[in-house]
């Protein structure tokens, strides 16, 4: 499995993505730094405009899409899929590596963008900053557990994700509750105030119960990765 | 590698067997009730391109399932059973390689997909039966496209595969490249391994296998013996353009042969000449010609495309 591990990083590791990919992470310092140098980092600015904004609605889904959908997507691009679906390893084998590679791109880009911006937004908050980091951690492998299934169900992953990233976590889970218990966003940022609960402390923001969000982004992550293990047995290559 | 040859017995139970297999994608239908059996040696999967034999042997090695019937390697249904795949070698149509690794990373690599134990040893052996042990440690993207070729094969056969399925694998080969490459085939299947090769062009079989099973519009137009089978081609009707300098004296000399069916006059005043016998026709016109004192300028067939060759052997 190292060797596969090994050779999916390198696929996903290029320069030119690590270059898009970092420069999406600085955005979150980027706005943090702004709202510091304003004063205007307040806890509820912090809360709607850093974690549930820019953070959890937009960089945290379009990172992990860009490597999700890339782990799978670069072999199928190149028609190299088939030199991993014809050796004897178990179709997990070849998923587990796929994942850990792509989280091994987003975890730290996006683990170091939440930390140091919160860490900036609330003035060296370190208890918030590990609440907030460990949360995003989370999401972020949820979220590539769904994105790497994506890659092997169709090319155009990419733009499908995006609608999904804008229309049913950006639109749909803000505004139709009954949503927010099928979102991956809202997980995220329930386990970020189950983490350290000053964090998103707002009521108006209703998120769902901290249990509830463990649960679900533990069956979310299972159930993609065995549909994306599943896949990789019954699809045709081509 | 200590022993890299297989035991064969002589009423082995076939390596592939293919049951009625259709394969359609939406309205196209690529392969249609397609059966028949591989046993070990060579054998070609011949037939014109998009003819459906990349579809079938996508089917063979597991990598699609049929629509219809049943595809089993080894005695197993080919997509079950990832395990088989270490007695499987494959060399798929697509050039597809990871650029940024060398000759030697890319076969190793494969090696240890495939449960190689002694990685270096297998990829050392694989690269020198190519021979491209001298260009192994360069990135596979400065690579020509016959050095890919042969690189991919090495990667095919690194595990000492009992089957190798190889889908038109001597695209972009020079004559020399072809050579080497036939022989390798040659000296594999002698080893007691069962190779499935397919190809588009006649000659490349010709030279490589024995058995050929021969594919047309996704239906199998022939199979068997491939001397057999090119016998049948010489008997089918075949129009040749003779230009010559006393078209009419010609035509005179060339009804006389029991291979000529028919002799008109085109409106360039060339000969078109219907023969069903075009191996007599080919060795005849030309004395015909001399003693008659006729000087032929051009002899050409006017239907020996490919298309037009298989399109007859599914006709009969």
């Amino acid at each position: 499995m190292s060797s596969l591990y090994v050779l999916s990083l390198r696929q996903l590791a290029t320069i030119r993505r690590l270059f898009v990919l970092v420069v999406l992470g600085a955005l979150p310092i980027f706005v943090s730094a702004l709202l510091s140098a304003t004063g205007e980092s307040d806890a509820s600015l912090v809360d709607g405009v850093l974690l549930a904004g820019v953070i959890t609605a937009a960089i945290l889904p379009l990172i992990t899409l860009a490597v999700g959908t890339a782990a799978f997507g670069n072999e199928l691009d190149d028609n190299t899929l088939s030199n991993l679906t014809l050796s004897p390893y178990p179709r997990w084998k070849i998923v587990a590596p796929k994942l850990a590679a792509a989280l091994t791109v987003g975890v730290p880009i996006l683990v170091i963008s939440t930390v140091v911006s919160v860490l900036i937004a609330l003035e060296g908050d370190g208890a918030a900053a590990a609440a907030a980091g460990l949360g995003v951690l989370v999401g972020v492998c949820v979220y590539a557990a769904v994105f790497i299934w994506a890659g092997l169900m169709t090319t155009r992953a990419l733009w499908y994700g995006l609608l999904y990233v804008f229309l049913w976590e950006g639109l749909f889970a803000s505004f139709v509750d009954g949503v927010k218990y099928l979102s991956i966003g809202q997980y995220t940022l329930s386990l970020v105030h189950t983490f350290d609960d000053s964090l998103l402390a707002d009521p108006g923001l209703n998120l769902v119960e901290g249990p509830f969000a463990i649960a679900g982004a533990i069956a979310v992550f299972a159930v993609f990765t065995a549909l994306s293990i599943r896949r990789l047995r019954y699809m045709d290559v081509p | 590698m200590t022993d890299r040859t297989h035991e064969t017995s002589a009423n082995a139970s076939p390596v592939i067997t293919v049951d009625g297999v259709s394969k359609w994608f939406g309205n196209v239908v690529a392969v249609s009730d397609i059966t028949f059996d591989v046993q070990p040696g060579i054998t070609g999967l011949l037939g014109p391109n998009g003819a459906g034999k990349t579809t079938l042997l996508r089917m063979v090695c597991g990598l699609a399932s049929p629509s219809e019937g049943s595809v089993t390697v080894f005695g197993k249904p080919a997509r079950s059973d990832p395990a088989l795949y270490e007695r499987i070698g494959v060399m798929r149509e697509h050039e597809a390689v990871y650029e940024f690794l060398t000759g030697r990373q890319y076969v190793e690599f494969s090696a240890k997909l495939r449960g190689v134990t002694d990685v270096a040893e297998a990829a050392r052996w694989a690269i020198d039966a190519v021979n491209l042990a001298p260009a192994a440690d360069r990135k596979m993207g400065t690579y020509s496209r016959g050095m890919r070729q042969r690189m991919r094969l090495a990667a095919s056969i690194v595990h000492n595969p009992e089957l190798l399925i190889l889908d038109e694998p001597l695209n972009g080969a020079d004559p020399r490249q072809r050579a080497e490459f036939q022989a390798l085939l040659k000296r594999m299947a002698d080893d007691g391994r069962t190779i499935m090769v397919s190809s588009h062009i006649l000659e490349e079989v010709e030279d490589l296998a024995g058995s050929v099973l021969l594919i047309v519009n996704g239906k199998l137009a022939a199979s068997g013996d491939y001397r057999a089978i090119r016998a049948s081609l010489n008997e089918r009707p075949y129009h040749v353009r003779i230009v010559s300098d006393d078209p009419r004296k010609l035509a005179a000399g060339l009804v006389q042969l029991d291979a000529v069916d028919s002799v008109s006059l085109d409106p360039n005043g060339a000969l078109v000449v219907l023969s069903r016998n075009v191996g007599v026709l080919q060795a005849s016109f030309a004395g015909v010609a001399r003693d008659l004192g006729v000087r032929i300028r051009t002899y050409e067939p006017l239907d020996d495309s490919l298309e037009s060759v298989f399109g007859y052997l599914v006709e009969r």
